[in-house]
């Protein structure tokens, strides 16, 4: 166990606005959103929008260690996941191949599913099922053959824990490695732990984050079945409205982000830039009344920003800026405006509040880790982003409303994230005196 | 960080050799075989045809909160949750008290089942040039259909460890994935969060229900899977020299772990205490091991730093074992790099030799199954051993169980890309 801070000396993002934090972040000053039409033929499927990230494979050269890294490989979180890594592995200018010190660093990311080809898996379905008196049927003497359509690596590279197999290798990773699922407070989960494993003295150095694409035809079609997508009638650029009455739904979308996480001695004997301290981590499950609702009440997200703030020798008075969640359903936007509303109490009004969901849509597990990376932006430069699409808030919303950015001296930042699933989660981050 | 002692004070599976720990260890130390041919679905043209399933009623809550118990991941995992919080005695905690409690749970299928996209198919019924673009603007379109939204879900099995965490009252949910070595690596997480004072009793495990017609063929493809059709109940033959593969298995095991101070102060009995855990990752390939064990040897090596104990004081080594060509050479030299000379002293066993790889619960259900070896004193064997492998030089218990004292085995998970976890259990002593 060590007694050092963990400090974060590097952030990398993969975003609709491209590669790194700046491009994200000026994106996000300049109150663009980058929800657009989907390319055809899913331009055709409801909601028919969403926040892509468009950079190709060949983004990967280049990027460190990116000769072990086949893109082909990849899922699509896969590849995100890698590009964020990589990113983040330039900005923290950390070591690409050191040896020996592979064995004091660790990756953990997260990843609410790993499963981007949906088609694949109907197409191989329309192949092997044939119809008795209007019920469907497997015909197994199909499947030999229907399973050709793929090949071997397909399933391979659809496990789960396939982001982190890549992580491994890209950051040369010999310590402890695992992936977080099922949540959008994945990402958090994966920065929180990484935050225990170094104070625990499992390695010295975490990769850690997440990664979220939602805007795919198996995430489409789980929201369809839910009934949770945003209205094919909005605007795409305006569909994003986290805490406004006018959201219709979740906006697909995609993003990832990893954290360099250190032991502050470790930090400090390279030389690293340190951007802030990871001071504090909170976390707490209420499950949501019905399989398709939110939690009863947000205590759960009270209890995670608290716990988090104590775990950091904190309090709400000394909360400068904060990433939430901001799912863009109304339900759930309630819920968590309501924890923020008690959490910051009479100081809700001021603290401004950065809600990526407008401006990329929804990133599933990323959400937590680029909200990090927001937030040390914003410590780290002083500037804040304003709110967009938040013209007519919700009732149970108390923040500032104010498109426009601000500046000011911010010296601890929060990410809180309300969640669906019933996981609530909080960061907390602090910049350091030199 | 206290550094409290971890203790298990209960444990809960639902697996082929059956659903009660104490007689599918006494059917495992007979070495009764449950890998089969496949019953769930007819196998006859596929490369593998050999499974180890779950072949009777699962008896487990219909519902829990909010979700429905709807398919059988989900039925083993919340049967084995019952039966370990029942075995463990520990009722769920309740409002402030959950704070306590933490549910890490593995979970894997992904797009493990094809079953369910037969009604999905049916409406997106394109051509046979493109069955899919056609008519899925007529699924969106459509108003949701619950075998579709379940269907769907299984994709995720999001809702396994919040189910879990509402049986177990815990108010911090970890849903993790890390391949082959996943129900080891949850048990070692959530040890971790016990030793540093974080939680008093968490509830840990997998599960996993890779029998399906999309893996079974899947992997069949990556040629990981044996194909000794003709012969199913010696197909698992981890360590032999004419292994050709591991045989797909399904289920779901847990344990109740806590901190000592909380489990003697409730009275519970304690079975044994998990005293080290080790992480690596090769960092080298997806697809293989390291060939010389490189990252094998270090989560050994790290495990038995953790609990402070020398090779020599591991009994026993339950393996990873899977019965491939790569594995088994590679977790042989692994041990003998991580515990020297000891390693040639030490009985080495594979329990999948018996029900096959349960995927993301195999180390869990293979923890659970060295906890007993711990009680009983009686190793299982490593059936279906008949001939020796070079590469494969170490007493590996051949199919005949032994007698002896064990005071503390060191239990191996090592999953695809390379990810490692090993646990060392050992006797409790207050």
């Amino acid at each position: 166990m060590t007694s050092d801070r963990v400090v974060v000396t590097g952030f990398g993002v993969a975003s609709p606005f491209g590669l790194g934090i700046d491009a994200l972040y000026d994106g996000m000053l300049a109150g663009q959103s980058m929800v657009g039409e989907l390319p055809s033929p899913r331009s055709a499927l409801a909601p028919g929008y969403g926040g892509l990230v468009t950079l190709k494979a060949s983004a990967i050269r280049g990027l460190p260690n990116s000769r072990d890294m086949r893109p082909g490989t990849m899922t699509r979180y896969t590849f995100l996941s890698t590009l964020a890594l990589g990113n983040a592995m330039e900005h923290g200018d950390c070591p690409w191949d050191d040896g020996d010190g592979a064995l004091r660093r660790g990756f953990y990311v997260a990843s609410y599913t790993n499963s981007d080809r949906f088609d694949k898996y109907v197409r191989f379905a329309h192949h092997v099922i044939d119809q008795d008196q209007d019920r469907p049927f497997i015909n197994d003497s199909e499947v030999p053959q229907a399973i050709r359509k793929f090949s071997g690596f397909e399933f391979l590279k659809l496990m789960n824990n396939m982001p982190t197999a890549h992580g491994g290798i890209q950051g040369r990773c010999q310590g402890p490695c695992n992936t977080f699922l099922g949540t959008p407070s994945g990402g958090a989960q994966a920065i929180g732990r990484s935050l225990a494993a170094i104070r625990d003295g499992l390695a010295d150095t975490m990769y850690a984050g997440g990664v979220g694409s939602s805007a795919h035809d198996h995430m489409m079609m789980v929201r369809a079945t839910r009934g949770l997508n945003s209205s094919a009638e909005v605007a795409p650029v305006q569909a994003g409205r986290p805490f406004d009455r006018g959201a219709t739904g979740i906006v697909p979308g995609e993003g990832s982000a990893v954290l360099v996480l250190e032991r502050e001695s470790t930090a400090r004997a390279r030389g690293a830039k340190i951007y802030a301290e990871l001071a504090g981590y909170g976390e707490w499950f209420a499950p949501p009344a019905t399989r398709e609702g939110v939690q009863p009440g947000p205590e759960a997200t009270i209890r995670s920003m608290a716990a988090a703030l104590k775990m950091a020798g904190a309090d709400s008075g000394d909360v400068d800026v904060v990433a939430v969640h901001g799912e863009s359903r109304n339900d759930l936007d309630a819920l968590e405006a309501s924890a923020l509303a008690e959490s910051l109490g009479s100081r809700v009004s001021e603290v401004p509040v950065m809600a990526l969901a407008a401006h990329v849509g929804s990133v599933e597990a990323a959400v937590g880790p680029m909200g990090a990376a927001l937030v040390l932006q914003a410590l780290e430069t002083g500037k804040v982003p304003g709110a967009l699409n938040r013209q007519d808030p919700l009732p149970e919303y108390q923040g500032p409303t104010s498109s426009e950015s601000v500046t000011m001296d911010a010296r601890l930042g929060v990410v809180s994230l309300t969640t669906r699933e019933g996981v609530s989660s909080a960061l907390v981050f602090r910049k350091l005196e030199n | 960080m206290t550094g409290s002692k971890v203790v298990i004070t209960g444990m809960g599976v639902v697996v082929p050799h059956g659903d009660d720990i104490e007689q599918v260890y006494q059917r495992i130390i007979r070495g009764e075989n449950e890998c089969r041919r496949i019953t769930r679905f007819d196998a006859s043209t596929y490369p593998c045809q050999i499974g180890s399933e779950v072949r009777y009623e699962v008896e487990a809550p219909d519902k829990i909160g909010p979700y429905t118990i709807h398919n059988e991941a989900l039925k083993y995992v919340a049967g084995a949750t019952d039966r370990a919080i029942k075995a463990a005695a520990i009722g769920p905690a309740e409002g402030a008290a959950q704070d306590r409690r933490a549910i890490v749970l593995s979970t894997g299928v992904g797009p493990a089942n094809i079953d369910f996209l037969g009604p999905i198919a049916l409406r997106v019924h394109g051509s046979d040039e493109d069955p899919y673009k056609a008519n899925l603007e007529d699924f969106y379109g459509a108003a949701p259909a619950e075998p579709e939204a379940q269907g769907l879900d299984e994709f995720h099995l999001d809702t396994a460890a919040p189910a879990c965490a509402i049986q177990f009252g815990a108010a911090h949910v970890y849903n993790t994935a890390s391949a082959c070595a996943s129900g080891s690596h949850a048990i070692a997480d959530a040890a971790a969060m016990i030793h540093r004072g974080e939680a008093d009793a968490v509830l840990a495990g997998g599960v996993c229900t890779p029998v399906t017609r999309v893996l079974v063929p899947g992997f069949s493809m990556l040629q990981a899977l044996s194909t000794r059709n003709d012969d199913p109940e010696h197909a698992s033959r981890p360590f032999d020299k004419d292994r050709d593969g591991f045989v797909m298995g399904e289920g779901a095991a847990v344990m109740v772990l806590e901190s000592e101070e909380h489990a003697r102060a409730r009275g519970a009995t304690i079975l044994a205490e998990l005293a080290g855990w080790g992480y690596s990752c090769d960092s080298y390939r997806l697809t293989d091991p390291h060939p010389e064990g490189i990252g094998m040897a270090l989560c050994m090596t790290r495990a038995l730093e953790s609990a402070g104990m020398a090779p020599e004081e591991i009994d026993h080594v339950n393996a990873h074992g899977t019965s491939t060509a790569y594995n088994d050479a590679a977790e042989t030299l692994a041990i003998k790099k991580a515990l020297g000379e000891h390693a040639y002293q030490v009985p080495v066993s594979s329990n999948k030799s018996m029900f096959g790889h349960l995927i993301h619960a195999a180390g869990a259900l293979e923890g659970c199954l060295s906890v007993m070896t711990i009680l009983q004193g009686v190793v299982p064997p490593t059936i279906n051993y008949q001939t020796p492998d070079p590469s494969c030089d170490l007493d590996y218990v051949p199919n005949v169980a032994r007698e002896m004292p064990v005071n503390a085995v060191l239990k191996n998970s090592f999953g695809f890309g390379g990810m490692n976890v090993s646990v060392v259990y050992r006797r409790y002593e207050a």
